[in-house]
């Protein structure tokens, strides 16, 4: 399951690192878009596969971050 | 000996030279813009234009001296002349007068800073859900309108002047200097002033209308958009021809226009440079001096008008009303969507954004929404709104400049 970036904007941190077992509304990092920071909501329980982005990468609104089976 | 030291010190001395009521509003102004330049460092009121009018006003209280032929005044602006060579005069001689008469007066300062918000707006996120968008903004104009029809009814105010005070309710700084420039130009400075203190109060005081009218389970709903692929070439053509079709209806709200629309239009285009310089340069140095010139502006006998009572209540029952009719758009939009079969809910929160004051509404109904659900992100809807918002009140601004002159 691919969770995408909802805003554009700049990642601040990331929690996780892959094969990480994670549950649903982990927060699995922060994503700062217009001067605000989000957490990054994990929307099930699972494993992190794989992270498509690296802390400080800036991102698109739709762009995958993190991969969860 | 008295003499003496009001000789050598003027600015104390000159207290004693006017009427008493000048000499005690100085001194509160003084207060005063040490009470904003306070708030503005603790990021209570918007700092970038707080600082600059608390210390502006600051100085053009007390740096009061006598000038030649006795009078009482200051070298750093004089508003009040209208004669070309008087004005020519008092421009090499009082440093902000150049920037007063031919950046403020003329609405230009006001068209750079619109400039910067449109370089910041995107327009996807208007055409995220567009319908939704526009309903929300339309509602949030719902202020401006009581604003005028209150100002008219219940302080006898002429149409355009109460027309200009009630552009405040449009959340709009750059809009209510043209509005008020056009409809009410003796009034302007003070109506700026108050705009521009209201707007930054918006911070403090919508979070309150915000949990007063949308219940805690409501204020948490997440919503996943799909901000749509548009290509850039589609935005950029639906930019220029929205500027050309506005202009072609509301010409007196043309300056708007243009510089809302050239600001997104140079984003979408991809012109670095230009959007750097639109977004950030430009716009930062336009609120520093228009920061600077509302404080300067703020001179015990500039604002020392009784019409200036009006201004301060009609200017926060419009601020208010629009929010109140935003959350109204806001529940509107939540209904329409628990009713339509397939749809995801909608935060009745996301209507506070359409009260346009960008991007500050929108990270307000954002922040309220994470207060009760830390994984809700309605900014994108918020900012869509947010976006008509800025457009339907410029729409609006025009409109009542160009209905109001018919009415005369």
């Amino acid at each position: 399951m691919e969770i995408k970036a909802r805003m554009p904007g700049q990642i601040m941190a990331i929690n996780v690192a892959v094969g990480d077992a994670v549950n649903a509304k982990d927060s699995l990092g922060t994503i700062e878009a217009m001067k605000m920071e989000q957490p990054i909501p994990c929307p099930k329980a699972g494993t992190v596969k794989e992270i498509s982005v690296a802390v400080g990468d800036k991102v698109k609104s739709g762009q995958v971050l993190i991969v969860i089976e | 000996m008295l003499e003496t030291l009001s000789n050598l010190f003027p600015g104390i001395g000159t207290l004693f030279a006017v009427d008493p009521t000048i000499a005690i509003a100085r001194v509160l102004l003084i207060a005063l813009g040490f009470v904003l330049c306070m708030l503005g460092f603790k990021r209570t009121l918007e700092p970038l234009i707080m600082i600059p009018m608390g210390i502006g006003m600051i100085a053009v209280n007390a740096g009061t001296m006598f000038l030649a032929g006795g009078a009482v005044g200051n070298i750093i602006i004089d508003p009040m002349l209208s004669d070309s060579v008087a004005i020519m005069d008092a421009m090499q001689i009082n440093f902000l007068q150049p920037i007063y008469n031919l950046t403020f007066s003329n609405g230009l300062i006001a068209c750079l800073v619109f400039m910067g918000i449109g370089a910041r707006s995107e327009i996807s996120f208007l055409l995220a859900k567009p319908w939704s968008s526009i309903i929300i903004a339309i509602f949030a104009e719902l202020g401006t309108f009581a604003a005028l029809v209150i100002g008219v009814m219940a302080f006898s105010l002429d149409a355009p002047v109460a027309a200009a005070i009630a552009t405040i309710g449009g959340a709009d700084g750059p809009m209510v200097l043209v509005g008020s420039l056009m409809m009410a130009p003796e009034l302007f400075v003070p109506i700026s002033i108050i705009a521009y203190l209201y707007l930054s109060l918006t911070y403090g005081g919508y979070p309150f209308i915000i949990k007063a009218l949308v219940p805690k389970k409501y204020r948490g709903i997440d919503m996943y958009v799909d901000v749509p692929e548009v290509s850039k070439k589609a935005k950029f053509t639906f930019i220029i021809a929205v500027c050309g079709f506005l202009c072609l209806l509301l010409p007196v709200a043309a300056p708007l226009f243009l510089s809302f629309f050239i600001g997104m239009a140079v984003k979408e285009a991809d012109l670095g440079y230009y959007t750097d310089i639109l977004e950030r340069s430009l716009s930062y140095l336009a609120t520093l001096l228009l920061g600077l010139l509302l404080g300067v502006l703020c001179e015990a006998q500039t604002i020392l008008d009784p019409q200036v009572i009006p201004i301060l209540i009609l200017g926060i029952v419009a601020l208010a009303i629009s929010a109140v009719g935003g959350l109204g758009g806001g529940w509107l939009m939540y209904l329409v969507h628990k009713y339509k079969k397939n749809s995801e809910e909608f935060n009745p929160t996301v209507g506070i954004a359409g009260v346009s004051c960008v991007p500050t509404t929108a990270k307000l109904a954002q922040h309220a929404a994470q207060e009760e659900n830390p994984f809700a992100m309605i900014l994108p809807v918020a900012m869509g709104a947010n976006i008509s918002g800025v457009i339907v009140s410029a729409i609006a601004t025009g409109v009542f400049i160009t209905t109001i002159s018919m009415v005369g």
